[in-house]
C-alpha cells in the first residue's frame, strides 16, 4: 500500500509539471455543459450534455479527455443517443491509435444494430476499413472497400490504386529470425536494402577480424574486440530488423489510409 | 428529430443557467465545485471560480478552492498566492490551506516561509497537531538543522497509524544524513590512479567500480598483447595503448567529478524522500 | 444584457454544431495521418551523426541515460573542448551499463526509466 502511494506520488508529483493552456471559450462551453449535466436528473439528457462536452474536447484535439467524458455517460441500451455515443467511441479510439479497442467498439455497435441490413452507415464503414488497415489486415480491408464501393462514392479503380502494393504485412518475427540466420537479410526483407548491406558487411568484417586475430595468436584482441563487437552487432542487427519491419508496416498503413481518405473526399 | 428537440431544451436551460450566473454562491454551486474536484476537472474549476470572482469578489471559499485546484495542477506559486487570501473565519479552510502552503513552499525551497506558514495553523486536533510536528521536523531536516529536528523527534507520538510510518522514515533519513562522512575528491582520485575503479569503490559504487576495472583491464590486456608480440611501434600497441590511456585518465577524472556529483545527488535523493513523507500524510489528512 | 446572453448561447451552440459534423471528423482523421518533416541536422560532428543515424540502432546495448551517450559526447566536445570532452565521453561510456542503473537512486530516474544525467552537470 505504502509503495503504491510512493509510486503514485513520485510519478505524479515530482516529474510532471506544467500544462498546456486550454482556450477560454472552450473552457467556458465545456463548463456550461458540465453544469447542465450536473443539474440534470434525467440520465438520457445528462448523457446528451456530456456528449456535447466531449465534442468540444474533440474539437481542440484532446481525444483522451473526450473519451474520458464519454466513459462517464450512463444511459439505457435503448436510448436513441446510443448510436452517436458508440460512433464517438469508435472514432476517438481510432484517433488515439487504439485500433483493436476501436474495432471491438465497432463490433459492439454492429451487435446493437441487430441483423437489419438496410441502410449501411457510411462513416462507420470508413472507420471499419481504416481500423482494418491499422490492424494490418489489408486484404480484408480491400475486400470490404470493394464490396461497398458504391456506398463510399469511390470507384473500384481508385480502391485498386489505394491497395496497389503488396497486401501482405511484413512479419517482425520473421525479420528477426532471418537476420539471425544470415545477418542483414532481415533488414532487406523489411525493405531497407542499404541498412541490410551495412549490417551484413560490418558483421562480416568483424568475423574476419576476429578470425585473423585469433589465427595470428592475438587472443585478447580477437576475443575482446572482435567477438564482443560481433556479438552486439549480431543480436542488435536482428532486433533492428524486427523494428524496421514494424515501422514499415506502420508506414504502409499510414499511406494507404491517407490515400483512401483522399479518395473518399 | 430528437436531436433538434433536445437542442431546443438545451437552449432554454442554458438561458436559465446563464441567468443564475449573476446570483450569489449557492449551495448548489458548492456541490458543483466538489463535483468538478471529484472528476479532476481542475482547469475548468479554476476558470469557473475566476468567473465567479468577477461577480462575487473573492471569498474564503473561492480563494481556498482556487488554491486547491492550482495545487492539483502543480502551479505551486499561484496556489500559494490564492491560499494567502484565505481568512481565519473558516478554521478548516484556514488550517488546510496553511498545510498545503507550507508544503508547497518546501517544494519551492523556501523553508523559512514554510515554517512561518505552518506555525500559523490554529486550534488543531491532536492528530493534526502531530501532523504539524511531523511537517516542521521534515522542514528542519530539509534545512539541515539537525538540533531542531532532534527536539521535534523526541516528542513524536507513535500512536497515530497514519503518521507512524512517515515518522520512522524521517528518522531513517535523519540517520543517513547525520552519519554521512564527506568524501574527499583527492582520495578518490588517488585510489583510482592506483587501481582503476578504486575511487568508485571508495564512493560505495561497487558495480560501477567493477565495470571501470573491467574496461581498463580489457584495453590494457590488448595493448600488452600488441607490445609483447610486435614491440612498442606496432599499430596494435599504439591504438589500444592510447585507448587505454584515455580510459585510464577518464577513470581518475570521473572519480574526482563523481564525488561532487554524488554530494548533489545525495542531497536531492534525501530531500525528495523527506518531501514525499511530508506530502503523503498532508494529502491523506487535510481535505 | 439580454442580447449578450443570447449571443453567448449562440456561441456555445456553434461549438456543438461543429462537433456533430461528420465531415469534420474525417478532417481530424486526415490530420492524424499526415507526417511532419524533421528539421535538417546541423553539420559538424560527422562521426557522431553517422553513428546516431546508422549504427546506433544496430547495436544491442541500449543507453541507460535520458541524454544518450552520443548526444552527451557531442555536447561535451562542443562546450568543453577536445580534452575534457574526450575524457568525459570515456567516463560516460564506462558508466553506461546495468550495474550503474542498479546503483542509481530512484529520484534520478525519469518516467521513461532513463537515468537523468546531462553534460552541464560536469562543469
Amino acid at each position: 500500500m505504502r509503495y503504491c502511494f510512493i509510486c503514485i506520488f513520485l510519478y505524479g508529483y515530482f516529474v510532471s509539471s506544467g500544462q498546456e493552456n486550454i482556450p477560454r471559450d472552450v473552457l467556458k462551453s465545456a463548463l456550461y455543459y458540465e453544469r447542465l449535466a450536473f443539474e440534470e436528473s434525467d440520465l438520457s439528457r445528462k448523457g446528451f450534455f456530456l456528449l456535447q462536452k466531449s465534442y468540444i474536447y474533440k474539437g481542440i484535439g484532446d481525444y483522451q479527455s473526450a473519451l474520458d467524458i464519454l466513459n462517464r455517460i450512463k444511459i439505457s441500451s435503448r436510448d436513441s443517443l446510443n448510436g452517436a455515443l458508440k460512433y464517438e467511441k469508435i472514432l476517438l479510439n481510432y484517433l488515439l491509435g487504439n485500433y483493436q479497442r476501436s474495432f471491438d467498439e465497432l463490433l459492439k455497435y454492429r451487435l446493437s444494430q441487430g441483423t437489419s441490413q438496410e441502410g449501411v452507415d457510411n462513416d462507420i464503414l470508413v472507420l471499419e476499413i481504416l481500423n482494418l488497415i491499422g490492424l494490418n489486415k489489408w486484404v480484408e480491408a480491400k475486400e470490404l472497400a470493394l464490396q461497398n464501393a458504391d456506398h463510399l462514392s469511390i470507384t473500384s479503380k481508385q480502391i485498386q490504386e489505394v491497395f496497389s502494393g503488396k497486401l501482405k504485412p511484413k512479419n517482425p518475427d520473421k525479420a528477426y529470425n532471418l537476420s539471425l540466420f544470415l545477418p542483414g537479410v532481415g533488414q532487406m526483407y523489411s525493405g531497407h536494402y542499404l541498412k541490410g548491406v551495412l549490417s551484413g558487411s560490418i558483421q562480416v568484417l568483424l568475423v574476419g577480424f576476429s578470425a585473423y586475430s585469433l589465427h595470428q595468436g592475438y587472443f585478447f584482441t580477437g576475443g575482446m574486440t572482435g567477438v564482443a563487437l560481433f556479438y552486439t552487432f549480431y543480436l542488435g542487427g536482428a532486433r533492428n530488423a524486427r523494428e524496421l519491419a514494424m515501422a514499415r508496416n506502420k508506414e504502409q498503413a499510414r499511406k494507404m489510409s491517407s490515400q483512401l481518405m483522399k479518395g473518399i473526399k | 428529430m430528437t436531436i433538434s428537440k433536445r437542442s431546443f431544451l438545451i437552449h432554454i436551460s442554458l438561458l436559465g443557467s446563464l441567468w443564475s450566473f449573476g446570483q450569489g454562491f449557492s449551495d448548489n454551486d458548492y456541490q458543483f465545485l466538489l463535483h468538478l474536484e471529484s472528476i479532476s476537472a481542475y482547469d475548468e474549476g479554476v476558470f469557473w471560480l475566476e468567473q465567479k470572482e468577477l461577480v462575487l469578489g473573492r471569498t474564503d471559499t473561492t480563494a481556498f478552492h482556487l488554491g486547491m485546484f492550482e495545487y492539483f495542477r502543480k502551479n505551486r506559486a499561484s496556489s500559494i498566492r490564492f491560499f494567502e487570501d484565505v481568512n481565519r473565519s473558516n478554521l478548516n479552510f484556514w488550517n488546510t490551506s496553511r498545510f498545503y502552503s507550507g508544503l508547497q513552499y518546501a517544494y519551492l525551497g523556501d523553508y523559512g516561509k514554510a515554517n512561518q506558514v505552518l506555525m500559523q495553523t490554529d486550534s488543531l486536533s491532536e492528530l493534526h497537531a502531530e501532523l504539524r510536528k511531523l511537517s516542521l521536523a521534515g522542514l528542519s531536516l530539509l534545512d539541515h538543522n539537525f538540533e531542531r529536528f532532534e527536539s521535534f523527534q523526541t516528542s513524536f507520538d507513535p500512536n497515530y497509524y497514519q503518521l507512524v510510518d512517515h515518522q520512522q522514515a524521517l528518522l531513517d533519513t535523519h540517520h543517513v544524513m547525520r552519519d554521512r562522512k564527506a568524501k574527499s575528491p583527492v582520495i578518490a582520485g588517488v585510489l583510482s590512479a592506483i587501481i582503476p575503479g578504486g575511487g568508485k569503490f571508495y564512493l560505495g559504487k561497487i558495480g560501477q567500480g567493477t565495470m571501470s576495472l573491467m574496461t581498463s583491464t580489457i584495453f590494457a590486456l590488448q595493448a600488452y598483447e600488441g607490445y609483447r608480440k610486435d614491440g612498442p611501434k606496432s599499430a596494435s600497441f599504439i591504438v589500444f595503448g592510447s585507448i587505454f590511456s584515455v580510459f585510464y585518465v577518464a577513470n581518475i577524472w570521473g572519480s574526482v567529478v563523481a564525488v561532487k556529483v554524488e554530494n548533489v545527488n545525495f542531497n536531492k535523493t534525501n530531500h525528495d524522500a523527506i518531501l514525499l513523507h511530508m506530502h503523503i500524510p498532508i494529502r491523506l489528512l487535510c481535505k | 444584457m439580454k442580447v449578450s446572453l443570447i449571443v453567448g448561447t449562440l456561441l456555445i451552440m456553434s461549438h456543438m454544431l461543429q462537433g456533430q459534423d461528420k465531415q469534420r471528423d474525417f478532417e481530424l482523421v486526415k490530420r492524424g495521418l499526415t507526417v511532419k518533416n524533421e528539421g535538417a541536422q546541423k553539420r559538424g560532428f560527422f562521426l557522431i551523426h553517422f553513428y546516431q543515424k546508422h549504427l546506433s540502432d544496430q547495436i544491442l546495448n541500449d543507453c541507460i541515460y535520458d541524454q544518450s551517450c552520443s548526444e552527451f559526447s557531442k555536447l561535451s566536445f562542443e562546450h568543453y573542448g577536445f580534452f575534457k570532452g574526450l575524457f568525459l565521453t570515456a567516463d560516460r561510456l564506462t558508466r553506461c551499463n546495468r550495474a550503474t542503473f542498479a546503483e542509481t537512486s530512484p529520484a534520478l530516474i525519469n518516467l521513461q526509466g532513463k537515468v537523468i544525467d546531462h553534460w552541464d552537470d560536469y562543469q
